[in-house]
């Protein structure tokens, strides 16, 4: 099962490596730039560079990483020996675990800095698994990823379009100075419960014969 | 041993399959049949892509639909392969090796059994972008023997391939025919000729015969001649070919009443499935 995952990872290409390249070499510099901001507010900034970033990318590309299972040429058989045989669970859960932990090794040098953005690691993380099930949802129902994919993209930019005295009200995406522990708590637990429902519906779906 | 017992599939309104009877034993045997008629449909619902209506489809006397291990006796080709163009063709059937739970110590002997059964042994360290379309198709058929399964479906495999190439697949055929059930469909009667032992035309979700070569055949004795090009064709004939000899331009036809005076040509596959197929 590993080699499939690793395989199905170097399926995708070049197009790979832009996950590790945004997490671990445009974030680091983000969050650089904003401690060499005059003011106290690089704490905020990055909270946010973490939301903004993180979620694009950790939900996009697992997202884009389906493209082949659902479009290619072919797909008929990843769906008799991935849908069918069941072996789908593992691998797609394991396409966004693989990306959340990427986040969190940034994420962990960014705790040896400043221990209260734990709080904002914990939010993003809701965010990345709700905003994910709901594209492996459509994934599932509309057995392609093409609107899922600019979806997740319109989702996340409308969500930072909006101003940030709505932002938390209308969206899942509030800006950095509205969160607090108690927020993370109540909002990410609903937020990880209900992208547990949207995933196990997407798994069923994905099951089901094409026609 | 392949079963099909009045297998029926619908999509929303319109019934594709309407009731398929037949039998599918070791050997090759083709599926032929104009576009539309259903070939397709019939092969992704014996794998298992469609569920059906009505009817059953059984391996070895077990429900394909119910049983979903019996995929691994089977290998099938679908109409479109050109999966994991990034991959190299060894690490694309190192997947397919994995998903078809072939033992790790066992894939690399049986990807190269495979890759050299379709001689694509030397491009194993080739991105499957880089190879040509013959190739991928090629690649293709390699996945669907991988395993040693019993039965091979090849859905349309030699569509848009070069004489070459099709040449190359009619070889692979023979290659891997011996104590396999396999089915191939296409709408190429000279592909069906060269290779199957048996014939299973279809036409508008129905078999509408079944049999050998020569019985094929048969079925348009006496409906076959050649007459001049000048002539006046009889009603309800079609034109098979022209031909350019000695006697001048003769058109080879087929006609649905005998033609006196005219002189008769013995039938091949092609006009008995094509006097199936127009009823005449």
């Amino acid at each position: 099962m590993i080699r499939l995952v690793y395989l199905r990872f170097r399926a995708m290409g070049k197009l790979y490596f832009v996950v590790p390249a945004g997490l671990f070499i445009l974030l680091p510099a983000l969050c650089w730039l904003a401690y060499q901001q005059p003011g106290n507010s690089a704490y905020l900034d990055v909270g946010d560079y973490l939301e903004q970033l993180g979620t694009l990318l950790c939900v996009w590309w697992p997202c884009a990483a389906l493209k082949e299972d659902m479009e290619g040429d072919g797909n008929e058989l990843l769906f008799l020996y991935m849908g069918k045989k069941g072996r789908r669970p593992v691998c797609d859960l394991a396409n966004i675990g693989w990306y959340l932990l990427h986040f969190w090794l940034v994420g962990a040098a960014l705790l040896l800095i400043d221990g209260r953005y734990g709080m904002f690691l914990l939010r993003t993380t809701g965010q990345i698994v709700f905003v994910w099930s709901v594209c492996y949802l459509l994934i599932g129902l509309l057995r392609s990823t093409a609107i899922p994919l600019m979806l997740s993209v319109g989702y996340f930019l409308g969500g930072h379009l909006i101003e940030a005295d709505l932002r938390g009200k209308l969206t899942i995406f509030e800006p950095a100075f509205q969160v607090t522990w108690q927020l993370v708590q109540q909002k990410t637990t609903a937020l990880l419960c209900i992208g547990l429902v949207f995933s196990a519906l997407a798994l069923a779906l994905m099951r089901r014969p094409v026609k | 041993m392949l079963e099909m017992k009045a297998v029926q599939k619908s999509f929303k309104k319109k019934m594709v399959l309407k009731g398929i009877d037949c039998e599918i034993g070791e050997g090759v045997y083709g599926l032929l049949g104009p576009n539309g008629a259903g070939k397709t449909t019939l092969m992704r619902c014996v794998v298992g892509l469609y569920s059906l209506q009505g009817g059953q489809i059984l391996f070895d006397g077990k429900d394909v639909a119910k049983n979903g291990d019996l995929l691994a006796h089977i290998g099938y080709l679908p109409q479109k392969f050109g999966l994991f163009k990034e991959l190299k063709v060894y690490h694309m059937m190192e997947y397919f090796a994995t998903l078809k739970n072939i033992p790790k110590e066992e894939q690399r002997p049986a990807i190269e059994k495979s890759l050299e059964i379709v001689n694509l042994s030397e491009r194993m360290g080739d991105r499957v972008g880089a190879l040509s379309g013959g190739m991928i198709r090629r690649l293709g058929i390699a996945q669907a023997v991988l395993g040693e399964p019993e039965v091979i479906l090849f859905d349309e495999p030699t569509a848009g391939l070069d004489p070459e190439e099709r040449m190359r697949f009619k070889n692979i055929i023979a290659a891997i025919k011996k104590g396999r059930t396999i089915l191939i469909s296409t709408h190429i009667v000279e592909d069906v000729e060269a290779v199957c032992d048996h014939i299973l035309v279809m036409d508008n979700g129905q078999i509408i015969g079944a049999g050998t070569d020569s019985q094929v055949r048969a079925a348009a004795q006496g409906k076959v001649y050649l007459i001049p090009e000048r002539e006046k064709l009889p009603d309800g004939s079609y034109i098979e070919k022209r031909l350019e000899g000695e006697e001048g331009v003769l058109l080879r036809i087929l006609s649905p009443v005998p033609l006196a005076g005219a002189r008769e040509a013995a039938p091949t596959v092609e006009d008995g499935y094509m006097s199936m197929i127009k009823r005449i």
